[in-house]
């Protein structure tokens, strides 16, 4: 059975059970655009470049078991709140979330308030396509974050998203929803491992909403195993003068695909956008990003860096709108990528539309190789080829990792970067 | 110390270098000195190690080890050291960070146990002093953003911290003004000893005036076609280059 036809047959089952707080019309209608659209193919131009053939015809379970030994996550090196979920499920033993009341409401998306969720869900989306369609329909496990207003998380909330493969291949969809009311700021990490060598497959939607003078910064990191699948949407929509930083890192996976879409949609507001992935044997990491400046006086700063190595693919798609009364905009992007084998590809596309007139935007991308000259003035000062081509690595994505704002968590990530460019072969 | 033997390379097609014979013994200083285009800065890079030259015939001794067989960093831990004419910028890793390594991983080849922080950084201290170079600097990326004069006092340090036996100045006067030439020159003084060597490589006399050789050399066309003492430098300085292309021409 393909994809398609396995979550419309799931959804025959799972509908009766579905949470209420999402109608069950628009449950409805999103798995009508499933059959309709059915999964991204590369003949839609926003994959033309990402195959999910690969998972098409994959005997999925989209219940499995969730217990899980502790000692199979990677915990990171950082005090946070913590939700561990295991294909899918939160595992309430593995999680610590202890304090957290006094700043944030926290619940399971399936919990969430109905008038909440009917203001907030898929409030910006502007690429629709059949897999957030299903995403969407199944609705049910996630995160519910509601920030109070004037409330500063003391702590990262840091979600594991676990793909536990021991028995067989895995499907999940998460759904998240974080909600900052007012001069309040949180930052939310995803982490994403696999457990197991089998496929996974996950399909996940997380939407940030950011109120008057808010403050988000969100991180994804992702080091799944070489056979998984990940297609992941953050949809960012902001009000007045809010401020967002995204971070993006991915080390591991078969095929990775990250839309990183964000509404600028009051005056005065900033997105950051950063990026690193490491591609090596046959991956494949596409990231498409938009930026939709809507409304006057906003700035955003886009930077992704790559190092490809074996014959891994990068694909990057950097979307800037600036919409006709979005004057004042300033709006820069740049992505860089070196190519550290001979068959390893990246496929770059700035890609800017800007219908104001009064407006600063630039971008540029590069693909290149290493320094030559750099590598032999180290290798002259008695470092050995080896060791100097990691050096210079660490040093080419070092104006990513250093936007990561936690000194424990950026040394951390640093070191496991240095680590997979060390195993690359 | 060095021993060159009938050296000669060539990059693509072209012939640059066409039978160079050196000899540099521990405790002096040789310049070669040379017209543009002479071959001065490509014996400094086929002697460093850089790929892009090709050498057809010849042999290069160092320390009695068949320099042309070892990878550029393996005659850096052997003790050859080249202050390069463009000192590369390496955005994203500091002068520091950079040394710390180079240090240890000259120390592994030779056997010897890395060097702990405490220790680097009382090394770096006193070596900083020698060449005058402001502390601050080397903790920023390498050379990025450095004045001409920064870059070339930055390659005397980390000559200072490597302590090697043979030095290569490649045109490191080039573009200097004469307070950055001299702080440089001082450096290189200081660090000179009976055990070690430096080969000054300039298209100008006036770094002599401050680093005084004992022979001098001149390079052209590919050979060397005159050596003597440093008054052969006052000579060059007097009459310039013109005099050794016609003696040349007409042999």
């Amino acid at each position: 059975m393909n994809l398609k036809d396995l979550l419309i047959q799931e959804y025959k089952t799972f509908a009766p059970t579905a949470p209420s707080n999402i109608a069950s019309s628009v449950r409805e209608e999103s798995m009508k655009q499933l059959g309709e659209m059915g999964i991204p193919s590369m003949k839609m131009e926003e994959w033309k470049y990402t195959n999910l053939k690969g998972i098409l015809e994959t005997p999925f379970a989209t219940k499995s078991a969730t217990e899980i030994s502790k000692d199979a996550i990677h915990f990171y090196n950082i005090d946070a709140y913590r939700l561990v979920f295991v294909n899918g499920i939160l595992n309430t033993t593995l999680s610590d979330t202890k304090g957290l009341e006094e700043f944030a409401t926290l619940s399971s998306i399936a919990d969430a308030d109905a008038a909440v969720v009917k203001k907030y869900v898929n409030t910006f989306n502007p690429f629709h396509d059949g897999l957030l369609a299903s995403n969407l329909a199944f609705a049910t496990n996630g995160v519910f974050l509601h920030v109070k207003k004037g409330k500063t998380v003391p702590k990262p909330v840091l979600a594991y998203f676990i793909s536990d493969t021991s028995k067989g291949p895995v499907l999940v969809q998460p759904r998240n929803l974080i909600v900052l009311e007012q001069a309040s700021s949180v930052k939310w990490i995803e982490s994403f491992q696999s457990v197991g060598n089998d496929i996974s497959f996950t399909n996940i939607c997380s939407e940030f909403f950011l109120h008057l003078d808010s403050n988000l910064e969100q991180y994804k990191f992702q080091q799944e195993n070489d056979k998984a699948y990940h297609v992941g949407n953050s949809q960012v929509v902001h009000l007045e003068k809010s401020n967002s930083y995204a971070g993006t890192f991915t080390w591991s996976g078969a095929v990775v695909r990250n839309n990183l879409n964000i509404h600028l949609g009051a005056e005065y507001c900033e997105a950051h956008l950063y990026g690193l992935y490491l591609g090596n044997g046959s991956q494949h990491i596409d990231n498409h990003s938009l930026v939709d400046h809507a409304m006057p006086n906003c700035y955003s700063n886009e930077l992704y860096k790559g190092i490809l190595n074996g014959e891994s693919k990068g694909v990057f798609n950097g979307k800037i709108w600036v919409q006709k009364d979005a004057q004042k905009t300033n709006a820069f992007q740049s992505n860089k990528t070196v190519l550290l084998s001979k068959k390893a590809t990246m496929n770059t596309k700035p890609q800017l539309e800007i219908f104001a007139d009064d407006v600063k935007c630039s971008h540029g991308a590069t693909v290149g190789q290493m320094d030559e000259s750099a590598l032999f003035f180290l290798r002259a000062r008695g470092i050995p080829e080896a060791k100097a081509k990691i050096l210079l690595m660490q040093a080419f994505s070092d104006d990513v990792l250093n936007k990561i704002s936690m000194p424990e968590l950026q040394e951390e990530i640093s070191a496991i970067i240095a680590d997979a460019l060390i195993s690359q072969k | 110390m060095l021993s060159i033997k009938n050296l000669q390379a060539r990059i693509e097609e072209k012939e640059i270098l066409k039978g160079i014979n050196l000899e540099v013994k521990a405790g002096e200083v040789h310049a070669i000195m040379g017209p543009n285009g002479s071959g001065k800065s490509t014996l400094a890079s086929v002697l460093s190690g850089r790929e892009t030259y090709e050498v057809t015939a010849g042999s290069v001794l160092f320390e009695g080890k068949d320099l042309l067989e070892l990878s550029p960093e393996e005659r850096a831990c052997e003790g050859l050291f080249l202050a390069f004419q463009y000192p590369v910028e390496i955005p994203g890793v500091s002068t520091i960070n950079f040394l710390k390594t180079a240090v240890n991983s000259i120390r592994e080849y030779r056997g010897e146990e890395a060097m702990d922080a405490v220790s680097f950084l009382k090394m770096m201290k006193e070596k900083v002093k020698l060449v005058e170079i402001d502390e601050t600097l080397l903790k920023r990326s390498l050379n990025e953003g450095f004045s001409g004069g920064e870059k070339k006092r930055n390659e005397i340090f980390q000559m200072a911290m490597l302590e090697p036996k043979l030095t290569i100045l490649d045109e490191t006067d080039s573009g200097l003004d004469i307070d950055a030439l001299r702080i440089v020159a001082n450096g290189v003084n200081k660090l000179r000893t009976k055990n070690n060597a430096v080969i000054v490589v300039t298209h100008y006399q006036r770094l002599l005036d401050y680093i005084i050789p004992d022979y001098v050399h001149v390079l052209y066309n590919g050979r060397i076609v005159k050596s003597g003492t440093k008054d052969l430098a006052l000579e060059l300085e007097a009459k310039g280059y013109d005099w050794i292309k016609e003696e040349n021409a007409a042999v």
